[in-house]
């Protein structure tokens, strides 16, 4: 195979959850190669770490997010994908810290004071991650001075918050306020279940949207990502 | 119908849920399911099972306790903003229970640790089945309430939950105020979450003149309800 074609064979193991190649799932799939394995190749095939990300890991999570988004596929088909793009990154990790691989930025995420809610939250990190961030998750439960602690040492990040009850999108306001009083640049993404279009613009939020997906395509806008 | 504080607490096996309703609950009721999920649904489900501490109960408000509006509703000390969809499904009660059941904090800190652990997915199948028993639990209650009230030859209508059909999440406080102090062992944070997470409350009107409907979700705006992903499946509590 030459480097392209195991590139696209990467993005197809991301695409559908094709961790290793112990993993039986999918069964079509079954005795081959998986995102483990076919990452190894390519870095000895001469593929660049830079490459991997962007054009196989980033191409198949793109695939995962918009298949999410037009609901062809559920949470279950997004944790596979999820784990196999983890079992490449495995590979990836020792590039970042010599810039041979170049992510978009940081996003902080948070669920927002009061609000347990934390898988939603989980999910869009891993989308997001599979677009070419890092992720700092700060959980749950996350007060306004911890968003702020976050963006000080993290001076570029852009900021993602979630709520998931009505009575916890008071907290989400205050946390914008105040994140746009103190780092105005800050771009800040909001979401959950019982927001709005209307909700985030008042609050003074950059963006909403209702689902991960909505989220990339918006980044990507703001944020190329160069090959 | 008595006026006492009801509780139960509830065998698992009252409540079983099958992997159908699992597959359903993550999404698949219309969608091929993925080889791996039945098998990890199954574990899960026997896993799940002996966590589970349900406990389920209601208190009945009736007479002058009760007063409805055509948006509002009134019991005891209490009066709800409920808005106009539950406030008119509720308008010829003549008694309201006010319910709460809670599978416990048990399959919800199992999926807290797997996810925790790295594993995302078996969590995740977790919290789904722990959000399916919640609501089977919420059913159990619901149709000894129903019984209840057809030994007096009454009928309920459909349960209504705070956060649901316009009815705002922050009035769980007031309803928690018409149930003994602790009830169930479930509590509220300042932000009207119950803990354990997996628990359910509302009210269910009592009269001669009312009528349990199909549940209808065409009223309501909230896409994400897991009331709505369960309507396509077949949940039902044994009873």
């Amino acid at each position: 195979m030459t480097t392209i074609e195991l590139l696209a064979s990467l993005a197809t193991c991301v695409e559908r959850g094709k961790v290793n190649a112990k993993s039986p799932f999918p069964p079509d799939l079954k005795g081959q190669d998986g995102a483990d394995e076919i990452t190894v190749r390519a870095l000895a095939e001469g593929a660049t770490p830079q490459d991997v990300l962007t054009q196989a890991l980033m191409v198949g999570m793109n695939r995962v997010g918009e298949n999410f988004r037009d609901k062809k596929i559920f949470v279950p088909d997004l944790l596979m994908a999820a784990r196999a793009m983890s079992a490449s990154m495995v590979h990836l990790k020792p590039f970042f810290k010599s810039s041979e691989v170049r992510l978009r930025g940081t996003i902080v995420l948070g669920t927002v004071a009061g609000d347990l809610h934390d898988i939603g939250k989980k999910l869009v990190g891993m989308i997001l991650e599979g677009a070419g961030w890092s992720i700092v998750d700060l959980g749950t439960d996350v007060s306004t001075q911890k968003f702020l602690d976050a963006v000080k040492e993290h001076p570029d990040c852009l900021v993602g918050m979630s709520a998931l009850l009505t009575t916890t999108m008071s907290a989400m306001e205050e946390s914008v306020k105040r994140l746009k009083e103190e780092y105005p640049a800050t771009k800040i993404l909001v979401g959950g279940a019982p927001l709005t279009h209307e909700f985030a613009q008042r609050i003074g939020a950059d963006f909403y949207s209702p689902d991960p997906q909505g989220a990339v395509e918006y980044l990507n806008t703001i944020t190329p990502m160069s090959a | 119908m008595t006026n006492d504080p009801q509780i139960f607490s509830v065998a698992a096996a009252s409540l079983a849920l099958t992997q159908q309703d699992i597959v359903n609950a993550l999404g698949y009721a219309d969608a091929p399911v993925p080889e791996y999920l039945p098998d990890m649904i199954d574990e899960a489900l026997d896993a799940a099972e002996p966590l589970l501490d349900v406990r389920c109960g209601f208190r009945v408000y009736t007479g002058t306790d009760v007063s409805l509006s055509p948006d509002t509703l009134g019991c005891a000390h209490v009066r709800f903003s409920t808005g106009r969809i539950i406030a008119t499904r509720l308008r010829h009660s003549t008694s309201l229970a006010v319910f709460a059941a809670t599978i416990g904090p048990g399959v919800e800190t199992a999926s807290r640790r797997l996810m925790a652990e790295g594993d995302d997915l078996t969590g995740f199948i977790y919290d789904t089945i722990a959000s399916a028993y919640a609501e089977t639990a919420a059913e159990w209650i619901e149709q000894t309430i129903a019984a209840a009230a057809a030994a007096d030859n009454e009928h309920i209508t459909n349960r209504y939950s705070p956060g649901y059909c316009d009815w705002r999440v922050a009035e769980q406080h007031a309803l928690f105020s018409l149930l003994p102090p602790g009830f169930l062992g479930i509590s509220l944070t300042e932000s009207a979450l119950m803990l354990p997470i997996k628990s359910v409350s509302g009210i269910i009107g009592i009269g001669t003149g009312v009528k349990r409907e199909q549940y209808q979700c065409s009223v309501c705006d909230m896409g994400e309800c897991i009331r709505r992903k369960f309507t396509t499946g077949h949940i039902h509590a044994r009873h």
